[in-house]
């Protein structure tokens, strides 16, 4: 939990500073390249902060940036009726990179720790 | 193994980046676009909100902008250069992906964007001339003292706002297709002016009726396709005498004039069907099939003898093809000795029609024909030489350069005359299939002239003398100019300039190797139509014929149906005091005077009995037609297809020939054809052993048209009124699914005033009152943000549908206080 705390923070207060959507990647990747323990966890963490923090901001953006306009049109551009399917595809997105970063984050920190012992 | 496993997860973390942040095809990158952060979510209402200050870089002194309800901006200025500078900021603030992509739509770099499936529609506008042609307007337009700096000072405005933005406040289209937006130069301005004059001064069926030319003999031609209008209801009315002594015009260099060039592929064949009738005036003309697309414009003014106020009253409602973001940039823009409020394309400074404090002016489509074609004798297969004169010519190259997104740079060489480029070779097929191959064009859109001179001009006129000054400035496109001033004057204008040609010149294809065929000069600006105060006290024009057969140039005969002039005309006829609502009413008139010529005709010749139960409900509730072309009518759903039906059964067998499909001729003929010439031999179709009589025709017309609605919508109800069996959508610019309106239930047709269709229709609708000060009122097909999540983006949709209106609020000045002004933002120097 706190990993995944610490991951979500980090996610938020650099995309707030640095508007950009590949933190929920390097985030992840470079906390569990430090702390990485268990490759399975390390996935979760960034997958479960990533997806947070996206789920969360586009739900905000949705009441509070008045995205109730944008999202229905922009769910019909890509061919989809409703704009719960771009916030399942912004979360999906969210979940697997930095899912994925998590893991390789993690994996790196095991392998490198094996091989050095 | 865990070496292994992380290799194979550090090559997927890099294969979720990659694909994540790049574009595939036309698959924008998914991690930018989805960023809560930075990507559409960030293209909400929150863009709606403008700041109380803002810094901008190039302005001389604060400017205050004041804004209204539907978020149009009240600019005001304490000099020209900061007033246009800002015009250019607040603009790309509201529009700026729109006037990125008309420019790129008009230089032919559509490629860049889309890849090569747009190769060949960049190829046709950059053949035609649109880059050279900007090329040669930016000169003329820089170098002019007071549109010059006006368009650096726009262009500085635009470039302000560019400067500001990052990927997180890029207007959702370029996240969407994955690009970004480029410097606006002066060259920007100078295309869309392009584009402008390319969507309404860039037409003409010389292709096709030198093709029909050839098929028939001379005695069909003038029986189809003559000359004159059958139904005079010109713009200038009828019977105004010209005092000016006109120029001598040149003849023909061959007798009986030009003929088609010679040439294998036209041929000649007569179908021996003159018939000796007496010629049908009308002029020439081609009807597209059904639901064809048709741009055109109403205007119209009332002097104030006419009217309940004693002033004036001017109206305007322009017809193109109706997109999202709206066609218009509405403001109003004040400075010393300038106070105007109108609209303009957005991407040009100042404003294209609208009012001052002094007069109001408003648009329609002239139709003019001013683009004309010239077979090309090559000296040889290298085309770097043509006869011209019996001596050779050297042809100019220019190589266009078209990147292709995903693909090899194409480089494109068109072949210059001195009439213009040869847009397609012969054996190529041409983009658009009224540009013959082989052919030279000249067109007055790629003439040097300076309409930017004009417009800005034409914003501090005061009265008509300086009105008519602005506008000899202005060359194309030709537009029929409406005026009206505080004083009570009103006016009309048939303006643009015109090529000085004889009778009939330049409606078929030229020959481009003699000099005789060349275009004479320019009919002098003070011999173009116009009227001022004409004694029936009200002037309109709806793209019809311009003047009666007194006038001594010939000007073309690509005019529209009277059917929206007549009927405004009768409408301003029966008005004799005239109130703001009787204007808007006008504007919103779907009487369809068309079918209340011929529908009767058409009835009369139908034996009821022989229809079949379901048939004859419908020719009971057509024969009860009201001719009101309302969204909520079936009948004239059942009209329109009974009158395609009748083309086809009329025509088709006489027009499909083995030289091509040629052009039905104009509607004008056939409703001479249906109404009089009951025996004429066109009824007979010529492919069936047994003879086809009037009757035989409109009555398979009918039934045709009655199993064609029951095959697209069903059985007879309601799903064949105008408004569920067509109505109108309102296409997004790009056309992305979504950006658009959804089905609007909308009635009306080209041939009614209110001409709404599918796509095309009044894109915006202005009526002025001239009274002290002036005031105004009227709706824009759409609304003033060119951002699809804004509220703005389509505000105005639900009045234009329902035909209501909203006054325009005309400030005096920026501390002016009024209802409906919503907030003020003051524009500073940077320091």
């Amino acid at each position: 939990m706190i990993a995944l705390g610490i991951c979500l923070a980090l996610m938020l207060g650099l995309s707030l500073m640095m508007a950009a959507w590949w933190w929920i990647m390097v985030v992840p990747f470079v906390y569990f390249l430090w702390k990485g323990r268990e490759v399975g966890i390390s996935a979760g963490v960034g997958a479960g902060s990533a997806g947070i923090l996206w789920l969360g901001s586009c739900l905000w953006m949705w009441i509070m940036g008045g995205a109730d306009l944008i999202a229905p049109r922009v769910a019909q551009a890509v061919g989809a009726d409703s704009p719960v399917f771009l916030v399942v595809l912004t979360v999906a997105l969210a979940t697997v990179a930095g899912g994925v970063a998590g893991a390789a984050g993690a994996s790196v920190r095991i392998a490198v720790a094996d091989r050095s012992s | 193994m865990k070496i292994l496993r992380a290799v194979l997860l550090l090559v997927a973390c890099v294969g979720v980046f990659y694909g994540a942040n790049n574009s595939f095809g036309l698959v924008p990158p998914l991690g930018k676009l989805l960023d809560p952060f930075a990507g559409f979510w960030q293209n909400g209402r929150a863009q709606d909100k403008v700041p109380e200050v803002l810094t901008i870089s190039g302005l001389q002194h604060e400017v205050n902008v004041v804004w209204d309800d539907r978020q149009i901006p009240h600019i005001f200025a304490d000099n020209s250069m900061d007033l246009y500078l800002a015009q250019g900021y607040l603009t790309a603030r509201a529009r700026l992906w729109q006037m990125d992509f008309t420019k790129r739509v008009t230089a032919g770099r559509l490629s860049e964007l889309f890849g090569s499936c747009m190769i060949d529609s960049d190829r046709f506008y950059r053949r035609i001339g649109m880059v050279s042609g900007a090329e040669v307007a930016l000169k003329v337009m820089m170098d002019d003292p007071e549109s010059g700096p006006a368009v650096n000072a726009y262009c500085k405005g635009v470039n302000a706002f560019i400067n500001e933005l990052d990927y997180k406040n890029l207007p959702v289209e370029y996240k969407i297709l994955g690009y970004e937006p480029e410097e606006y130069t002066p060259m920007d301005v100078a295309l869309l002016l392009k584009s402008f004059q390319y969507q309404l001064a860039f037409h003409g069926n010389d292709a096709s009726l030198t093709r029909t030319k050839a098929v028939f003999g001379p005695g069909t031609m003038d029986l189809l396709y003559p000359l004159l209008p059958a139904i005079s209801e010109p713009v200038i009315p009828e019977g105004e005498t010209w005092d000016f002594e006109p120029i001598e015009v040149a003849q023909p260099p061959l007798p009986g004039g030009p003929g088609p060039p010679p040439g294998p592929s036209l041929g000649v064949r007569d179908n021996n069907r003159d018939t000796g009738e007496p010629m049908l005036s009308s002029p020439r003309r081609s009807d597209r099939p059904m639901e064809a697309p048709a741009i055109g414009s109403n205007n119209w003014v009332v002097s104030g003898s006419r009217t309940q106020s004693g002033v004036p009253l001017l109206a305007n409602d322009p017809h193109l093809s109706l997109t999202l973001p709206s066609v218009w940039y509405e403001c109003q823009l004040s400075a010393p000795g300038l106070n105007v409020y109108g609209v303009i394309p957005p991407g040009a400074p100042g404003i294209i029609f609208g009012f001052n404090e002094k007069i109001a002016w408003g648009i329609t489509n002239a139709q003019t024909d001013v683009l004309d074609w010239y077979e090309i004798k090559f000296t040889d297969s290298t085309n770097s030489a043509y006869y011209y004169d019996g001596q050779p010519r050297p042809t100019r190259l220019r190589v266009e350069e078209i990147h292709v997104k995903g693909g090899e740079t194409v480089y494109d060489s068109v072949i210059y005359t001195h009439y213009g480029p040869v847009c397609y070779l012969k054996g190529e097929a041409p983009f658009d299939d009224d540009v013959p191959p082989g052919c030279a064009m000249r067109w007055t859109g790629l003439e040097p002239s300076n309409e930017m001179r004009a417009i800005l001009s034409l914003n501090y006129a005061a009265d008509y003398d300086e009105f008519r000054a602005s506008l000899s400035e202005l060359s194309c496109p030709q537009l029929n100019f409406v005026y009206a001033d505080l004083e009570g004057d009103i006016g009309i204008v048939h303006n643009g300039r015109f090529p000085l040609r004889w009778l009939d010149q330049g409606s078929t294809i030229m020959d481009g190797s003699l000099s005789g065929y060349e275009w004479q000069g320019w009919i002098p600006n003070a011999h173009i139509p116009d009227i001022r105060n004409p004694v029936r006290g009200y002037l309109s024009s709806a793209n019809q014929h311009p003047t009666d057969s007194d006038y001594p140039y010939w000007l073309g005969w690509n005019w529209m149906s009277v059917d929206r002039a007549s009927r405004i005309n009768e409408r301003l006829e029966e008005l004799t005091a005239a109130t703001l609502d009787d204007m808007m009413d006008l504007q919103n008139d779907v009487h369809n005077y068309h079918a209340r010529h011929v529908l009767p005709t058409m009835l009369s010749v139908i034996d009821r009995d022989i229809l079949s139960e379901s048939e004859r409900v419908a020719f009971d509730e057509i024969s009860a037609w009201d001719y009101e072309h309302s969204a909520d009518a079936i009948p004239p759903r059942l009209f329109t297809y009974w009158w395609w039906w009748l083309n086809h059964e009329l025509w088709d067998d006489d027009m499909d020939t083995p030289q091509g499909s040629l052009a039905w001729p104009s509607r004008d003929v056939t409703e001479q054809i249906l109404l009089s010439a009951v025996l004429s031999p066109f009824w007979d179709n010529i492919n069936t052993e047994e003879p086809e009589s009037r009757s035989d025709i409109v009555i398979e017309a009918f039934i045709s048209a009655f199993d064609q609605l029951t095959s697209d919508f069903g059985p007879y109800g309601t799903a064949w009124t105008v408004s569920e069996s067509r109505g109108t959508t309102i296409r997004h610019l790009a056309r992305v699914p979504g950006f658009g309106s959804g089905k609007l239930a909308t009635g009306g047709t080209k041939t009614t005033v209110n001409a709404t269709q599918a796509h095309y229709g009044p894109t915006w609708r202005m009526i002025v009152s001239l009274e002290r000060p002036i005031r105004a009122w009227g709706v824009i097909a759409g609304g003033q943000s060119g951002h699809p999540g804004s509220q703005f983006y389509d505000i105005d949709l639900k009045d234009w549908v329902n035909g209501s209106y909203r006054e325009f609020l005309f400030l005096q000045s920026a501390h002016d206080d009024r209802d409906r002004l919503i907030s003020r933002t003051r524009l500073e120097p940077q320091s």
